[in-house]
């Protein structure tokens, strides 16, 4: 299990990998674009009148195999080169992206709103910044100019969340 | 003359005033922010646009595409850290002279050199791209279709130094854009019963979340950086003498600067650099290049501004964007119902003169701006990460949710922030994605088009000569560089 720091910065693994990085992002394209081709098999047939020329499915499977073709180069060009361990994900980038998706968990709950002015104390307090006054200050200040601009200004209405539901 | 003078009468509406000097104050404010740059800036106010009218909204993008090439030197030159790509050249001069206590010469003579680049691309553009939009009036889905091809085979110089890469980011966009009806035949593609995904992958969660989102996840990976802060200094209208110095790195920069512009795809960025280049090689100091030099910092600006004007030649008059920033202008143009092209300097002259006029007006602002407020702005630079980025986030979500006001979008947005991210740490860039997806409609509908026209005969493509021309060029552009490489090979061996 490689150890990733918290603070950016790389972390040591044990295990050297088998192939160059390019082969295996090259392969990851590759499987994804083959589902895409086969996915293609499930668009709905068009009667022979109607279709004229191209068929539906035609140019998308024409621009997979440009991409399965642009893989295997990619692959092939990177099979005399020795293989490199690429840093791993550093902690904080996945933090983050767990904040990203606890923002969007809270906003069903609490509403867009509420949401956002939790979020930006929780992510500015996971970055580093201790003090809470000025987080509140600044997070409640830019939800209140979103409220003034879009809410009030361009009437936009946002996502209420179970609690607004609740208090309505 | 009627359509140039109507285009001109939008300086004279406070509405558009008023937010061609918005768009100007968010650009320079944007611009100036480290890791914010000029195509990040306008993915993120695109849905502002949404509620405008068209002509307001070009000349609001225009204003801030204009605004946030020369907002990135501000934070070159203070803190060694362009807040746009562009700027990169910039900081290579104008953080050592920063460095020496020059920071307010090094600031106005960036300022003053945008300024000369920008307008003169301005010109050009009025001049350049009503004659392009005549030659390319009698374009049919062929012609068209070799252009969009020409255009996409250009990603292939588009961000990293991958060339095989950026075709495949580059093909994938142009996959991303087939899913949803296909018009022809009504079939839905890669919609998968999502209801929302119907009329396709809407432009702003794609752009959105692969430039605002991806780059606030790069951030997260780089908070231990410690960045110098330099003084903040008012910016100095240059002497007499550093303009004599610079004034034919200035002239040099702004023509090269419009002509690689103009190219598609080659966007400001390429031009700053290589007009540095081009700088040092015609200077006569050119050992003070690297340590402080003033043309070091003349040149590259000059050049990234003179590019901003040339990358909406092809963008306006043929479609094809000339730039990351100008395919993202032109994925609002889309949204406002705008297909750029030649017709559209006959049936909507008012429009393209409304973009000259409100990128001439954002010119001389952040000209006014720059000499007079350069202080004010550089103090955007020391906003900490963890106030700066969190807000980007929301307003990324509010900005994508607004236009629809659908999750889904919102969920897009995050999908492709997460795939920005992978995208860049894999040497991928994600500006061919955007290049692609922006593209891609035009190059189907036109293959397809062009296929009817021909009776399904694909050999015909090659009875028409400007095919022919553009198809030799997208085949030259692939095998020159590699025969370059081979002859120098062989005669590095013999």
């Amino acid at each position: 299990m490689p150890l990733l720091p918290l603070r950016g910065g790389a972390a040591t693994s044990p295990r050297r990998p088998r192939v160059h990085a390019d082969i295996a992002v090259a392969l990851a394209i590759g499987v994804v674009c083959l589902a895409a081709f086969a996915a293609t098999y499930d668009f709905e047939s068009v009667p022979e009148g109607i279709a004229q020329g191209m068929g539906a499915e035609a140019f998308p499977r024409l621009v997979l195999l440009i991409i399965l073709g642009l893989c295997g180069l990619i692959a092939w060009q990177a099979r005399a080169r020795p293989p490199e361990r690429g840093e791993p994900v550093p902690a904080m980038v996945i933090l983050t992206g767990l904040v990203l998706v606890g923002f969007m968990i809270a906003n069903e709950f609490l509403g867009m709103l509420p949401a956002s002015f939790v979020f930006m104390i929780g992510l500015g307090r996971l970055w580093g910044e201790r003090r809470l006054l000025p987080l509140v200050t600044s997070a409640g200040a830019t939800v209140f100019v979103i409220w003034a601009v879009f809410v009030r200004g361009f009437g936009i209405l946002f996502p209420a969340g179970l609690l607004g539901a609740l208090w309505s | 003359m009627d359509g140039f003078l109507g285009g001109m009468a939008i300086l004279g509406d406070p509405y558009i005033v008023a937010l061609i000097v918005a768009g100007t104050v968010l650009g320079v404010v944007v611009g100036a922010l480290p890791g914010i740059s000029g195509s990040t800036t306008t993915a993120l106010l695109l849905p502002l646009t949404v509620t405008m009218d068209p002509v307001a909204a070009i000349s609001f993008l225009g204003a801030i595409y204009c605004a946030s090439n020369y907002g990135g030197s501000i934070a070159a030159i203070l803190i060694n850290s362009p807040g746009d790509p562009s700027a990169s050249a910039t900081a290579f001069d104008g953080y050592p002279l920063a460095a020496k206590g020059e920071a307010g010469r090094a600031l106005g003579m960036s300022t003053v050199a945008s300024t000369i680049g920008g307008i003169f691309s301005v010109v050009v553009l009025i001049i350049a791209a009503p004659l392009l939009a005549r030659v390319a009036y009698n374009f049919g889905p062929p012609e068209y279709f070799a252009l969009a091809l020409f255009g996409l085979s250009m990603i292939a110089a588009v961000g990293t130094d991958a060339p095989i890469k950026n075709l495949i980011s580059g093909a994938l966009g142009v996959l991303i854009a087939t899913v949803g009806l296909d018009l022809t035949t009504g079939v839905e593609r890669f919609s998968f019963g999502v209801y929302a995904l119907s009329d396709g992958v809407g432009f702003i969660p794609v752009l959105t979340g692969l430039f605002a989102i991806s780059e606030l996840l790069t951030q997260a990976s780089q908070l231990n950086v410690v960045r110098e802060r330099l003084a903040i200094v008012a910016a100095r209208l240059p002497s007499r003498g550093d303009f004599r110095k610079c004034a034919k790195s200035i002239v040099l920069s702004s023509g090269l600067g419009t002509f690689i512009g103009i190219l598609p795809a080659l966007g400001a960025t390429t031009a700053a650099l290589v007009c540095y280049n081009e700088t040092k090689r015609w200077s006569k100091h050119k050992e003070e290049f690297g340590h402080g030099a003033i043309e070091g910092v003349a040149g590259p600006e000059a050049a990234n501004n003179a590019a901003v004007g040339g990358a909406m030649v092809p963008t306006l008059a043929l479609g094809i964007p000339g730039s990351t920033t100008t395919a993202i202008i032109l994925a609002g143009m889309i949204i406002q119902g705008v297909r750029p092209g030649p017709h559209l300097f006959n049936e909507q002259p008012t429009l393209l003169y409304a973009v000259f006029a409100s990128m001439l007006a954002a010119n001389l602002l952040y000209l006014v701006m720059g000499l007079g407020a350069a202080k004010l702005f550089a103090r955007v630079t020391l906003i900490p990460n963890a106030y700066l980025w969190p807000a980007v986030f929301v307003l990324a979500v509010i900005g994508t949710y607004g236009p629809n006001q659908s999750m889904v979008d919102v969920w897009t947005m995050l999908i492709f922030g997460v795939v920005g991210y992978l995208f860049r740490r894999h040497g991928f860039s994600p500006a061919p994605l955007i290049m692609g997806l922006v593209l891609g409609k035009l190059v189907e509908e036109t293959l397809k088009q062009s296929l009817i026209i021909f009776d399904q005969n694909w050999l015909l493509f090659f009875s028409r000569p400007i095919v022919d021309v553009l198809f030799a060029i997208i085949v030259l552009s692939f095998i020159a560089p590699r025969a370059g490489r081979l002859l120098r090979r062989q005669r590095h061996t013999a």
